[in-house]
């Protein structure tokens, strides 16, 4: 039993349902974040903040009727996020980003990114740094 | 020729009673988000008037099937660590279908506190997907000719899946609880609030690499994760007899041939283990530490706690050698997920 479970578990893998048992998770995405509302939102970097167990950063995000609200976008953790080569300052304030993710369940401004896209198309903190800047 | 005709009116009548009897089956199948069976998932149907709880598993075609169930409302629930919570209320079973037909509910499954975040586990199997290999060569030894446990270690993920996707056998109160946590998605956990999670019985194992310091008399882990670090001390003491409970017990280790014995006990009740499983102030952690090679490190680790499991757990897990890597400052400073969760 418990080798077929391992053995599913790695067909979901490969399936590509990357599972992060809460286990090692520093808290639960679900409990926090509703995996049926995924967001999107555009807008420029106000604030970063490299700090464990998570990384943020927020996002000014103009609405049709050109009210701001501030979004608060969580990240993985540091300790890993820089081993991938990312680093405290690869986002900068004024940076204009797209954030598609899953929305905070309370209603909130906030989500949790599933991937950050600059204006000019690189994407940040998903994959490895030196990956994701080929031009330089 | 009227006797024959009033036998066969009464084995009719027979059969066609005990087609309609006060009982109903249900069957269906378990498949994943994209529509594959899924195999040995645990169903329980809950009798909402009664309490009862009658229990089947997916087969290797994901199927699942409930024979005999009393008529009446039930609840059908599929509850794992791996999967998110599915819950169906109010499920009516009615009596008297007839022989051989089964009410049908199929059960879909999605996966369980999905690591959307570009972090955790995405970022770790993204790391050890680009890492170089664990250096070769033969279990290196201190200069008293036992193995030489030191290093930076890092534990690949599916072996951290594999370890904390354990579903011990529990005690009720126990089983209560994980079935409590895992309807509620482990909003609860205790690293919500910057507080230890796994690595408070499994120092050795962990998101974050471990670097093991060994000298003669102890063994020295330094966690990058919440807890900075723990100590094994070697040196022939027993455990103190009035031990106050911690986070991660008192442990003193011995070697058996090449295998370093570690005995904790001592440990508080606050902790979780395999994600979602309580635990008292009785447990009882043995692990063994096996240095297979210069680049592997094995970890055993039996879980004993009477008030707690049916019966001990054991896990094994297989940590690389990370020469490369050095240990990151990781303060647990800015989690916000309480008040989040807290402000529903």
């Amino acid at each position: 039993m418990r080798n077929n479970r391992a053995a599913s578990i790695l067909i979901a893998l490969l399936a590509g349902f990357v599972l992060a048992g809460p286990g090692q998770a520093h808290h639960s995405f679900s409990a926090e974040y509703d995996a049926d509302k995924p967001v999107e939102v555009t807008g420029t970097v106000t604030k970063v903040e490299w700090a464990n167990p998570h990384a943020r950063f927020y996002v000014d995000v103009k609405d049709e009727h050109g009210n701001v609200a501030n979004w608060n976008i969580e990240l993985g953790p540091p300790a890993i996020l820089q081993r991938l080569g990312w680093r405290h300052d690869s986002l900068k304030i004024g940076d204009q980003v797209t954030v598609a993710g899953y929305s905070a369940k309370d209603g909130s401004k906030g989500a949790n990114a599933k991937k950050v896209t600059l204006a000019d198309g690189r994407s940040v903190f998903a994959g490895s740094q030196a990956e994701s800047k080929p031009s330089q | 020729m009227r006797s024959l005709a009033i036998a066969i009116c009464l084995c009719w009548c027979a059969f066609a009673t005990y087609g309609q009897t006060g009982s109903g089956s249900l069957s269906g199948s378990v498949y994943n988000a994209d529509h594959a069976p899924v195999p040995n998932i645990p169903v329980e149907a809950k009798n909402v008037a009664t309490g009862n709880i009658y229990k089947a598993a997916s087969s290797t075609k994901g199927e699942y099937k409930f024979d005999q169930l009393a008529a009446g409302t039930y609840e059908i629930s599929v509850l794992m660590i791996l999967y998110r919570p599915f819950v169906r209320k109010d499920f009516r079973i009615a009596a008297g279908q007839p022989q051989g037909q089964s009410q049908h509910l199929d059960i879909q499954l999605s996966p369980g506190l999905t690591a959307t975040t570009l972090g955790e586990l995405p970022a770790l199997f993204e790391l050890f997907s680009k890492r170089p290999p664990p250096p070769k060569g033969p279990t290196p030894r201190t200069p008293d000719e036992k193995p030489d446990l030191s290093g930076v270690w890092m534990t690949p993920p599916s072996y951290l899946l594999s370890a904390f996707s354990q579903e011990p056998d529990l005690q009720p109160w126990a089983e209560a609880i994980v079935k409590e946590r895992l309807l509620n998605e482990a909003r609860d956990k205790p690293s919500a609030r910057c507080l230890p999670d796994n690595e408070s019985t499994e120092p050795f194992v962990g998101l974050l690499p471990v670097k093991i310091v060994q000298t003669r008399g102890l063994l020295v882990a330094l966690i990058e994760d919440v807890i900075a670090a723990h100590q094994v001390f070697l040196d022939g003491r027993s455990h103190p007899s009035d031990l106050e409970p911690t986070w991660m017990g008192h442990s003193v280790g011995k070697w058996d041939g090449d295998t370093l014995v570690i005995d904790t006990v001592g440990f508080n009740d606050k902790s979780w283990i395999f994600v979602v499983t309580p635990h008292t102030g009785m447990l009882h952690v043995v692990t063994r530490l096996r240095r297979l090679d210069l680049g592997h490190l094995q970890i055993e680790a039996t879980y004993d706690d009477p008030a707690t499991f049916n019966k001990p757990v054991t896990t094994t897990v297989v940590d690389v050698l990370a020469p490369d890597e050095e240990m990151d400052e990781v303060v647990c400073e800015n989690n916000q997920y309480t008040e989040h969760v807290n402000a529903k």
